[in-house]
């Protein structure tokens, strides 16, 4: 990750300069120190980066965002990353006990970078057992983690609690490649739930309610007649994509203008990679 | 009017007080590390302790809209476990170069025993060595003799004495921790320690320069209002709002605010300074935004 280094040198004065290359040195005790006073040493300032930058990140960890990192969760990651590989898990565990919702931010942000996924898989899993509404997001959003290493049900769990603490899922990588029959019968019961309630129904819910052979038809002509244009936006645009020719019929003959929006380009999903452009 | 409660052990507390106090116009709080009443059995508690010191407890303040620090220290009671001490003295460099952490403490004598004064002096040359300041607890019993004999130690290691805060101090005690030039804090306990009448007393008598109030409020008989009560009643009383806030925000914020953890941009500026709030956008809560309901 010699690249996040770079970045975070170049945000540096001589003197914090000269403390990250000790910092990077140290090992045991002094460089758990050195993990914890990182925002007072290097600053909590946003990370500065280029397009090219994330490209470069990209090849060595798919799907690694530098999107809304800061100087002291760059260090943070490289304290753990720079460690020999048989060294990493068990520094990410240590620094868990005990670390306050920052440092566990950088952790779980680290997780991609560390060798043995693993052993640091139970991380993610507390993570986003969190009600610390930042440290869940760390782990959920723009994290390539959960979708390579979460079996069914911990991704279920996942996007499910996103819905329910408000974090929005299109910042959920594998969102659409990871949809599964399972998730359309929880996301339909939340729906529902919420009706008899009289509550609102978070509109990205309907991105999850469509899987192979999985369409429910009459909740989502329900959320396409929503007053919400947002939630009525969502449910048309799970409509277009369904593998029936009965979603895009209903669509086109309840709610013409988004079926042709949709058809134009005008209505789409919001993607994940969008945070990979800069000053977004 | 904006208040700094610099010694309350929000952890005993409910979200009825944080939002009391909020609303009573406390900014800010620090909660230094404590005993639980009861003795804790081995390192792992005072790990998880010390944990939620700067985890849950600052992230559950910020919820209403209260900026938490807090002090690391091994207290004067379970000191006297001395093979669990050596144990949490170990732990304790890590913690306390945490974020959110200003002082070390509270810290100081109990029983006053020879195992209290080992594990004060330990941890006195740990904030040295760091450059923090020390929150030191003065004792219930033999109060008087107890204060002299902590800034004592304080001298003979060479503490500077603005780095210090004598703190749970009496009519008995005031001068001689003035006079010695650390700050001098009290305690504003219901029915024990100084009542709210006999600290509008003390400034009167004293001014205050170097003067610190807090309510100490924890899982025992106390009052998380207890600043702003007596705030507004040694308005009350006459003394100029120029004093009482150097009492009540000035002060704490000049003797806690050494490391740069603490800053009034926290609360002034709150959403300029952390840059990391951005992060994910609208999905991050701060204090000033409304709760989010699970389930």
């Amino acid at each position: 990750m010699q690249v996040l280094r770079e970045l975070l040198e170049a945000h540096l004065a001589d003197s914090a300069r000269a403390w990250l290359v000790e910092a990077l040195r140290a090992e045991g005790p002094e460089r758990e120190r050195a993990f914890a006073l990182a925002p007072r040493r290097v600053g909590t300032q946003a990370l500065a980066w280029r397009a090219e930058d994330q490209l470069r990140v990209d090849s060595i960890v798919p799907g690694l965002r530098l999107y809304g990192l800061s100087c002291d969760q760059a260090l943070r990651m490289l304290l753990l990353a720079t460690l020999p590989e048989e060294a990493q898990a068990p520094a990410a565990l240590r620094l868990w006990a005990g670390a306050e919702n920052e440092e566990a931010v950088a952790i779980v942000r680290a997780l991609p970078l560390l060798a043995d996924a693993a052993a640091v898989e139970p991380l993610a899993r507390q993570a986003l057992r969190s009600n610390v509404v930042p440290l869940f997001a760390a782990a959920a959003q723009h994290n390539p983690f959960p979708e390579r290493h979460f079996e069914g049900a911990a991704w279920n769990q996942m996007v499910l609690k996103a819905l329910f603490v408000g974090c929005e899922l299109w910042r959920i990588q594998g969102l659409d490649r990871r949809r599964n029959a399972a998730l359309v019968a929880m996301v339909v019961d939340y729906a529902q739930e919420r009706w008899a309630a009289g509550r609102a129904v978070p509109a990205e819910l309907w991105r999850c309610a469509l899987a192979q052979g999985e369409l429910p038809l009459a909740a989502l002509e329900r959320g396409l007649a929503s007053d919400d244009a947002h939630e009525a936006d969502h449910a048309a645009l799970a409509l277009a994509e369904a593998d029936d020719p009965a979603a895009q019929d209903l669509l086109a003959a309840r709610d013409p203008a988004r079926a042709a929006a949709i058809a134009a380009g005008t209505l789409a999903w919001r993607q994940e990679e969008e945070v990979c452009r800069p000053c977004v | 009017m904006r208040l700094i409660d610099p010694h309350i052990h929000c952890s005993a507390r409910t979200t009825d007080d944080y939002e009391a106090m909020a609303a009573a116009g406390i900014v800010a709080v620090v909660e230094p590390a404590f005993w639980s009443g009861q003795p804790r059995s081995n390192v792992g508690s005072f790990i998880d302790s010390f944990a939620s010191l700067v985890g849950w407890e600052r992230f559950r303040a910020s919820q209403f809209g209260i900026r938490h620090y807090c002090c690391m220290g091994l207290n004067a009671k379970e000191a006297n476990d001395e093979a669990l001490a050596d144990e949490v003295l170990d732990i304790l460099p890590r913690f306390a170069a945490k974020s959110g952490v200003v002082a070390i403490g509270e810290i100081g004598f109990d029983e006053q025993t020879p195992a209290e004064e080992r594990a004060f002096r330990v941890q006195i040359a740990m904030a040295r060595d760091w450059d923090m300041p020390i929150v030191v607890h003065s004792p219930h019993r033999d109060k008087l003799g107890g204060t002299l004999r902590s800034m004592d130690i304080l001298a003979e290691m060479g503490v500077d004495e603005t780095m210090v805060i004598m703190d749970h101090n009496t009519e008995q005690t005031v001068e001689v921790v003035l006079e010695r030039g650390y700050w001098c804090g009290f305690t504003l306990y219901p029915r024990t320690k100084m009542g709210n009448e006999r600290m509008v007393a003390v400034v009167q008598r004293y001014g205050s320069e170097r003067i610190i109030i807090n309510s100490s409020a924890d899982w025992g008989v106390s009052d998380p209002l207890a600043v702003p009560k007596t705030a507004r009643l040694m308005i009350e009383r006459g003394i100029a709002q120029e004093a009482v806030d150097t009492v009540c925000y000035r002060n704490p914020l000049a003797a806690l605010g050494h490391n740069g953890e603490m800053r009034e941009q926290d609360w002034l500026e709150p959403e300029a300074i952390d840059q990391r709030r951005l992060f994910a956008g609208s999905t991050v809560l701060r204090g000033q935004e409304p709760r989010v309901d699970e389930g």
